[in-house]
């Protein structure tokens, strides 16, 4: 079998709770990963983009050789019309205070037709880095009309 | 106790701000007046770290890795030398920006699209060397509005509107989630440290 690293797997995850999330509440929101893909003329808003920005890392206490990883997610939410901005994100933030299923994702070596997840902890937000709309300037493209920015930390717990 | 950093919403600065409770009033003034010029040096020397790790974020994600990531031009030069790093002092709170927008605006009309991804609101100029001409699309297309002739430094810019959207960089959200983790790690201890004294 071949397993995925926590970075990935933790990315996985938390795209599939918030997707699994908002397609259960919302009707017509498109989640999707790849930022370049919210401008395709196919996909219709409300868009989600959500993936995972970067980390920092450093040692979990003085002495000790064992990582602490924190992981920033970023998650772009381009809207039809501001209130619908304004609401998406606000039950993106409620949706994620409460801590999500971490899974290890695996394959059988040689293909990857199916993925399979094993719940291994959980994952939680340490930190709102930021949470804003988007100005890019005055005549902005439809897509980035109304549009909200939301960076937040996460960890795994240990 | 120092509480921070408190970042504000709006990505143009960062904000540090230091509280004490628990000690007497005059305990507290009495310290804090000790404390106050090695706690805002300590505070100086932080704001020109994230100036500087901004710049390096910038330079790590740059797509055309050129002249400006060694010399101190562009976007990421604007951070790497320090500029627009304001640290002010009003009573207890000693506040450090980073990058002056009205600076940034005039200097780099880009910077927002970049930070944030996107298609700009309108053409930049876009600099492409001596031998990288961009190429222009088909008829109605076209993605760049040709030269501005004149000679140097003008023969190699052009108006550029890009038809993809530009990735976003989110150098400012990165800097400020390695504040978070740096300040709590490092600059906290350090700042405890010196009102104990």
């Amino acid at each position: 079998m071949s397993y995925f690293r926590t970075a990935r797997n933790l990315e996985i995850s938390t795209i599939k709770y918030l997707k699994d999330q908002i397609d259960e509440n919302w009707s017509g929101v498109t989640t999707i990963i790849s930022f370049t893909q919210a401008y395709s003329n196919t996909i219709k808003l409300p868009v989600v983009c959500i993936r995972l920005m970067d980390q920092n890392t450093d040692r979990l206490e003085i002495g000790s050789t064992t990582w602490n990883h924190r992981y920033n997610i970023v998650i772009d939410v381009f809207a039809k019309s501001d209130p619908q901005r304004i609401d998406l994100t606000d039950f993106i933030l409620e949706t994620i205070k409460d801590s999500w299923v971490y899974n290890t994702y695996s394959h059988a070596s040689g293909t990857n037709a199916e993925i399979v997840a094993t719940p291994d902890g959980r994952i939680m937000v340490t930190a709102i880095i930021e949470n804003g709309r988007v100005d890019i300037g005055e005549t902005v493209e439809s897509k980035d009309r109304f549009r909200q920015s939301l960076i937040f930390t996460v960890r795994k717990d240990v | 106790m120092p509480r921070g950093p408190a970042l504000v919403t709006n990505t143009s600065f960062f904000k540090v701000q230091i509280k004490r409770r628990g000690s007497s009033p005059n305990d507290i003034k009495k310290k804090l007046r000790k404390a106050s010029v090695s706690v805002s040096k300590e505070l100086d020397l932080l704001a020109i770290q994230v100036s500087k790790k901004m710049a390096r974020i910038i330079d790590a994600n740059r797509r055309r890795k050129g002249s400006h990531t060694s010399t101190n031009a562009g976007l990421a030069g604007y951070f790497r030398t320090g500029q627009g790093i304001v640290v002010t002092r009003s009573g207890r709170n000693i506040t450090a920006r980073i990058g002056n927008i009205n600076e940034l605006n005039a200097l780099f009309p880009y910077w927002k699209v970049i930070n944030k991804g996107g298609k700009p609101p309108k053409p930049n100029l876009g600099y492409f060397g001596r031998f990288q001409r961009p190429i222009a699309g088909s008829a109605g297309t076209q993605i760049w509005h040709g030269g501005l002739q004149g000679g140097s430094p003008w023969a190699n810019k052009f108006l550029i509107k890009p038809q993809k959207p530009i990735p976003a960089m989110n150098y400012i959200g990165k800097t400020k989630a390695w504040l978070n983790v740096y300040w709590k790690s490092n600059i906290k201890t350090k700042i405890l440290g010196k009102l104990k004294r």
